[in-house]
């Protein structure tokens, strides 16, 4: 018997060790890699294509405000909010929201954004996400963190009060929820903070069978009842009307019944139309235009016992279907009620407190009509009279004419003045600022109208498609016309009807015009300039993460001193959406 | 998600080393063969109980040509794993993967690993003469060059992105026999890095003086580096014949941490400008590619 262990013996041994130790070695780098590889993701934002951006319905993703534009980027849930300085510089900030976005919009002012965020609604949050309940909320530029009223329900529907005091949140014809009220409306006092049961107000509507269409939130009204000047909220169904006190929201609304309970027809509003009268309390009114019906009702509110005031009903009938209606001035400052009867290629003047009406024939059946402030027209008005712009958008019958209110007694033919624009307008675009006394027509050809109502003349300019959009500096001074998709863009000079070609380095989505910030170290972004300030205009491409191409807004055109090409001046920005991307939510 | 294909791989190919080297050696165990009459020059004095050696050694194990009539169970000494050294050169090939916590790495990968193939040379330095002897553990010292590639590439938020790194280093190694065929290797290796960054962006604008899109923007930046790792090297077999000298196959990991400078990726198209307009490059922050690296290697010894 060998007592030593023979020469295989030892080597299968080692071999053994050998192995035993590939092995341990080989686990140990598996644990190292899987260490090192599971060690983190990306930050998921990266992940966020931008083109899953929601599509709100009626609703733009990105909004000009007066300082800065705010970009939605739902994916990754924030709004990117961007400034410009002197130096065409861009500062990209973001300000982050909550989920599930359902509805956005922006007042008239441009001061601020509005988003209503279903939040999880009920569902489990993001994995290291607290859960969100639904809210509205509110944006500006100055605030790092949106001011937040939280919602009792995911609505979808917003409306907003033009002067900024008001918001409603309701659930319209798109929301999502299994059951919702369309009458329970969120009354929102935006100039308060949140209160529990009270701000926002949940406000149901009594109803007949119609749902909201329609908000209108009045100026300061002289109405019956102590108090002083209120506010009214009119809210048009399919068929009533609605009126709330936002004085006392907690009183209940006064309905005005348009549709019989006799009758199967179902009387819809087509719109409103709001007159706080003459001095004193007891007649403010209220016309209302019926869809397909060729009567208005005029709904005066005077005092009464039970509550303040009440609705006093008249009804008239103008003899076609009205398309427009406005409270007017005529001679002697005499308040009448004009509507457009393009049926009749005619208007008719109501008296509101008496019903006599006056037909005012007029040349072409216009459809549409805006008032312009006397003061911006030519000496010949009447003081005190108001003086209408006229157009029609349909194309059998084109045109613009000024009609001259206060010459219309006794002189009903010679009081409309038609003006050399011979196709249909689609739009009358204000300019503000410098220029009251223009206005902008676009019309549904390819070319668009610049109108002096002090001279009545009308200036037309062409372009090479007929989908082109125009935007107005807010100083008055300039227009920009580009058509969306292109790389057409134009500035005219409001003041020398100079138009010029302006270089775009790619293709054009929206364009913006914002106030520019101090870019003096010494200033921090964000803070804006009151007088005199400059301005940028913002040219926003709306492929891939967005790009922007900032120009000074008030460049002159033509060569500087220096030989430098001032108006096509610009700096591009691209990617924009990558913009702080890892900023984190404070 | 890419950690767990990255993971899969990377293990999958570690093992895969690992087997094939005990592979290659259990078929070349069963059959020693009479060793060439080739010396180990370097090699310090066998020590009394140790066999002549052979043309084929397994790991660990010793053996004699001719066989001797008994074998005693003797101890084997740590220097044994560095003995048989040949040159003293060893090639490698081998996965690297740094943990990068840049954020501005976010757009150009999906995780936080960056995976790099792994080229290094060195030379190991004989010990001196008095060390080595009686089976102490030795210290060696050795010098080598590396270069490291890595890739990255990801989508961008709808945009693709790319980066390429290239790094390369000096790497000053000293090398501690632990047992047998194992020894504890501590790296340091200052060097270069090269960093090439893309990104594929649709909101580009168009080349001066034209309309179409440039639609990519690129930057490479190069800064300087330092790694400082631990690991351990395996030799799993060595074959030592008359034509070729001593040719060995060794396994070797190592876990360490890597310094690089942060440099600002801003990407930009590079295709010049016209009058009154500037193109602003996108800027994705600051990165750098350092962090915790683990790496594999195989390596041939000669």
């Amino acid at each position: 018997m060998n007592e030593f262990p023979e020469r295989s013996d030892l080597m299968n041994e080692s071999f053994r060790k050998m192995s035993t130790l590939a092995i341990g070695l080989g686990l140990g780098i598996g644990v190292a890699i899987s260490l090192l590889a599971g060690c983190g993701d990306r930050d998921p934002r990266w992940s966020a294509n931008p083109g899953q951006t929601v599509s709100l319905p009626n609703a733009s993703t990105t909004f000009g405000l007066k300082d800065a534009i705010a970009i939605l980027d739902t994916p990754t849930d924030r709004v990117l909010m961007v400034t410009t300085d002197r130096a065409l510089n861009v500062y990209p900030r973001s300000v982050f929201i909550d989920r599930n976005v359902r509805a956005a919009a922006m007042p008239p002012d441009r001061s601020k954004v509005f988003l209503v965020t279903a939040g999880d609604a009920g569902r489990r949050p993001p994995e290291g996400k607290t859960a969100q309940t639904p809210a509205l909320l509110v944006l500006t530029q100055a605030e790092a963190v949106p001011r937040r009223y939280s919602l009792a329900e995911p609505f979808t529907g917003l409306a907003l009060d033009p002067q900024g005091q008001w918001a409603v949140v309701y659930a319209d014809a798109s929301s999502a929820s299994f059951v919702s009220n369309p009458n329970e409306l969120l009354l929102v006092d935006l100039s308060k903070p949140e209160a529990s049961g009270t701000n926002p107000r949940s406000l149901v509507l009594r109803s007949f069978g119609g749902r909201p269409q329609r908000f209108t939130f009045t100026e300061p009204l002289d109405l019956p009842g102590p108090g002083g000047l209120r506010r009214l909220l009119v809210v048009e169904t399919e068929q009533d009307v609605a009126i709330v006190d936002l004085s006392h929201p907690e009183l209940p609304e006064i309905t005005v019944q348009l549709t019989s309970g006799q009758d199967t027809r179902r009387v819809q509003p087509a719109g409103v139309t709001i007159s706080d009268g003459d001095k004193g309390p007891g007649d403010t009114r209220l016309a209302i235009r019926l869809q397909g019906d060729t009567s208005i009702v005029v709904a005066t509110l005077v005092a009464a016992t039970a509550r303040d005031f009440r609705p006093e009903i008249n009804l008239t009938d103008v003899g076609g279907i009205p398309s427009a209606t406005a409270f007017v001035r005529t001679d002697n400052g005499s308040l009448a009620l004009a509507a457009l009867v393009p049926a009749r290629s005619a208007a008719r003047l109501i008296d509101p407190a008496t019903g006599v009406t006056v037909d005012v024939p007029l040349p072409a059946p216009y459809q549409s009509l805006s008032l312009v402030t006397p003061s911006t027209t030519s000496a010949a008005a009447t003081p005190g009279a108001d003086v209408a712009l006229l157009w029609s958008g349909e194309r059998a019958a084109g045109g613009v004419a000024f009609w001259e209110l206060g010459h219309t007694a006794g002189q009903p033919y010679r009081a409309v003045e038609t003006i050399g624009v011979a196709v249909p307008v689609s739009d009358v675009l204000d300019v503000p600022g410098e220029h009251p006394e223009l206005k902008l027509l676009r019309t549904v050809q390819n070319q668009f109208f610049l109108l002096n109502l002090a001279t009545r003349e009308s200036s037309p300019f062409q372009t090479r498609d007929a989908n082109v959009q125009l935007h107005i500096s807010d100083k008055g001074d300039r227009a920009w016309a580009f058509s969306s998709g292109s790389r057409d863009l134009s500035t005219i000079d409001l003041s020398t009807q100079h138009p010029q070609s302006m270089a775009v380095d790619r293709s054009i989505q929206e364009i913006f015009d914002i106030d520019a910030v101090e870019s003096t170290p010494a200033a921090a972004p964000g803070e804006t300039l009151t007088q005199g300030s400059k301005r940028s205009l913002l040219v926003m491409s709306g492929e891939g993460n967005r790009g922007l191409t900032i120009y000074d807004a008030e460049a002159p055109g033509g060569l500087s001193a220096s030989g430098e090409d001032l108006l096509n001046r610009r700096r591009n920005v691209s990617a924009l959406l990558l913009e702080d991307l890892n900023a984190s939510a404070p | 998600m890419r950690p767990l294909p990255n993971l899969m791989r990377s293990t999958f190919l570690g093992l895969s080393f690992v087997f094939a080297a005990m592979s290659t050696a259990r078929a070349q165990t069963p059959a020693p063969t009479p060793a060439p009459s080739l010396p180990e020059p370097l090699a310090p004095p066998a020590p009394a109980t140790t066999m002549p050696q052979e043309g084929i050694v397994a790991p660990g194990a010793t053996s004699a040509a001719p066989a001797p009539q008994m074998v005693q169970r003797a101890p084997v000494p740590a220097a044994a794993a560095t003995e048989n050294r040949g040159l003293g050169v060893a090639l490698s090939l081998g996965l690297r993967t740094d943990l990068i916590r840049s954020a501005a790495f976010d757009p150009f990968s999906e995780t936080d690993d960056l995976q790099q193939l792994s080229l290094a040379a060195r030379y190991t330095m004989a010990p001196g003469a008095a060390a080595g002897s009686g089976g102490e553990r030795v210290l060696r010292f050795g010098v080598g060059f590396a270069w490291d590639h890595g890739n990255a590439t990801a989508m961008a938020r709808g945009g693709n992105s790319t980066l390429n790194t290239d790094r390369m280093s000096v790497a000053l190694e000293g090398q501690l026999p632990l047992w047998r065929q194992l020894a504890l290797v501590a790296r340091v290796a200052p060097g270069l890095l090269r960093r090439s960054t893309t990104l594929s962006e649709a909101s580009l604008p168009d080349a001066p003086y034209t309309t179409s899109s440039m639609y990519s923007a690129g930057q490479v930046a190069k800064s300087f580096c330092a790694d400082a790792s631990l690991g351990l090297d395996l030799v799993v077999g060595r074959l030592q014949t008359a034509n070729i000298g001593s040719l060995g196959l060794a396994i070797a990991a190592d876990l360490g941490y890597s310094f690089a400078a942060a440099k600002d990726v801003v990407l930009a198209t590079g295709s010049g400008t016209s009058p009154g307009r500037t193109d602003e490059p996108i800027r994705l922050g600051s990165m750098a590619i350092g962090g915790m690296f683990f790496r594999f290697a195989g390596a041939v010894l000669f």
